[in-house]
């Protein structure tokens, strides 16, 4: 059984598919572009700064500071059920930048520049999330 | 080479539970010709600027060239999330500069209520990158809601200062016998309204609507001689930025904006402080903000100061949206960039009635298409 990641996909084919088998391995994983050395994360496959397409995993940090964030209240579909959620965006420790989930607290405990974690949180079964933790 | 506007057209926006979208089309687009003096055989081809997944109707300009009798002449769409209709506009004035047309015509035409609600929230998960974010339950009012979370901490910019902007342009609004919502609302109806996506409230965001607008546009000498009082396009700034939030380096600032309007003050040799009237897009109240700071009318940070002071209602020193902006206009957003050049044309007319900003003689629009993927910035004068 493969994870997917989000409580929702839309995308099924993808160059990057290596990812979710880091995520099984309760790794995040980026990649680097072998010619120019640019770091990619959300990963890519192909490099915008050199275009190349040598690209190589490599692990990324899991700590991190709040960058933003918002409780959404209104939810689109497929996230009726769990309104109000929390999204924060963060930016890990050596660089890229992930949303995921507010978790273990509240919105009124968190502020911007705030250090977390991310760890990775397995949702009905087959589904993993970013839970951002205090 | 200049491109003048000679005809433009609004129908009205709001809940069109009259119209399909190429009747909504026709509106403007004969109010345009009957402005301009033209006939449609005039027209040498139109541009639909759409946002296509609202409709039912599949391939839009296809049904609107047929209502609008403009076939067998050249006619597609652009599409830029809410600034599809400032790419139709971008598009025929390149046409007419390049010589292949002298007199196009831009319809912005938008109908988003003949969807279902769970058609719309389905749409509005996939506003965002989807394979990194929509994941996590991403909406479009949500995305400007990170972006107000981090203006306000960044600068200090507070909830109240984002409500002052719904109140001016509610006010504004009452003016505009085209927008949707023309009555005003008090400070505390806004501040308390439900929370959509924190610190974003009901009064924070604009509404969908059903609406289209036209501009009618050609070349100098065609102009001038269809037109007494032409319009010129004097500046055109267009930029793009990432689709993903996550690789934005700021986000208290719209980064295409912010080259837009770069552009389009350097075509047009004119500085921020020249301008007389700005229609800006205020899809959220903090979207107005940051377009102050965006295009120059206040120093990056220093944007709520403007409405704190009320120097962006009509009578301030530098007025914004005085059409009711996105916020009580109603956001069709196919046509919302359309509209934007219309009230800009009124205005510079002297034809703006209750909403004449006096002695305006050079207006600047900015339209946003999704959260900035795309900008659009046009400077025009009398």
């Amino acid at each position: 059984m493969t994870l997917e990641l989000g409580k929702v996909s839309f995308v099924t084919a993808t160059k990057t598919k290596e990812y979710l088998d880091y995520l099984e391995k309760g790794k995040l994983a980026g990649t680097k572009c072998k010619s120019c050395g640019a770091l990619h994360f959300p990963p890519r496959a192909d490099c915008d700064q050199c275009m190349s397409s040598d690209v190589e995993w490599m692990d990324m940090e899991s700590k991190g500071k709040i960058v933003t964030y918002t409780t959404i209240h209104v939810g689109p579909t497929g996230f009726e059920d769990v309104v109000p959620y929390t999204i924060c965006m963060v930016e890990l420790e050596g660089g890229g930048r992930l949303l995921g989930w507010l978790d273990e607290a509240k919105e009124e405990d968190i502020s911007v520049g705030q250090d977390v974690s991310v760890v990775l949180k397995e949702l009905e079964g087959d589904r993993v999330i970013y839970a951002i933790r205090l | 080479m200049k491109v003048g506007i000679v005809g433009i057209g609004h129908g009205k926006f709001g809940r069109r539970d009259d119209a399909t979208v190429q009747e909504l089309a026709f509106e403007p687009f004969k109010e345009a010709l009957d402005d301009s003096g033209l006939s449609k055989e005039d027209i040498g081809a139109t541009v639909i600027g759409s946002s296509p997944e609202y409709h039912k109707q599949r391939s839009l300009p296809g049904v609107v060239a047929e209502y609008l009798g403009m076939n067998p002449q050249m006619t597609y769409l652009t599409e830029a999330a809410c600034a599809s209709s400032s790419a139709a506009l971008h598009n025929a004035v390149a046409y007419i500069k390049a010589g292949i047309y002298d007199i196009m015509a831009v319809v912005g035409a938008q109908k988003m209520t003949e969807l279902t609600t769970p058609e719309i929230l389905a749409l509005m998960g996939r506003v965002g990158d989807v394979q990194w974010e929509s994941v996590f339950g991403t909406t479009f009012p949500g995305y400007y809601a990170m972006y107000a979370r981090r203006h306000m901490h960044d600068f200090g910019t507070t909830e109240e200062q984002m409500a002052k902007v719904a109140v001016k342009n509610h006010a504004h609004g009452l003016h505009n016998p085209n927008a949707m919502f023309q009555k005003e609302i008090t400070l505390e109806k806004a501040l308390g309204s439900r929370p959509v996506a924190s610190p974003l409230k009901l009064y924070d965001c604009c509404g969908n609507a059903d609406g289209a607008a036209c501009v009618i546009v050609a070349e100098e000498s065609k102009a001038k001689s269809i037109s007494d009082t032409p319009i010129w396009l004097k500046g055109m700034g267009a930029a793009s930025a990432s689709m993903s939030v996550l690789r934005r380096k700021e986000l208290n600032s719209i980064p295409s904006a912010v080259e837009a309007s770069k552009q389009a003050y350097e075509q047009a040799k004119v500085e921020p402080k020249d301008l007389h009237l700005a229609e800006v897009h205020d899809c959220f109240t903090i979207a107005e903000i940051i377009a102050y700071e965006d295009i120059g009318l206040a120093k990056k940070g220093e944007g709520s100061k403007l409405i704190d002071e009320g120097q962006t209602y009509r009578d301030g020193k530098m007025p914004v949206n005085v059409d009711g902006g996105l916020k009580a206009k109603g956001h069709p957003v196919g046509a919302t960039g359309a509209s934007m050049t219309v009230e800009a044309v009124k205005q510079l007319r002297g034809e703006a009635g209750k909403r004449q900003v006096d002695g305006a003689e050079l207006v600047l629009t900015h339209n946003v298409g999704g959260i900035g993927q795309y900008c659009f910035v046009n400077i025009y004068s009398r």
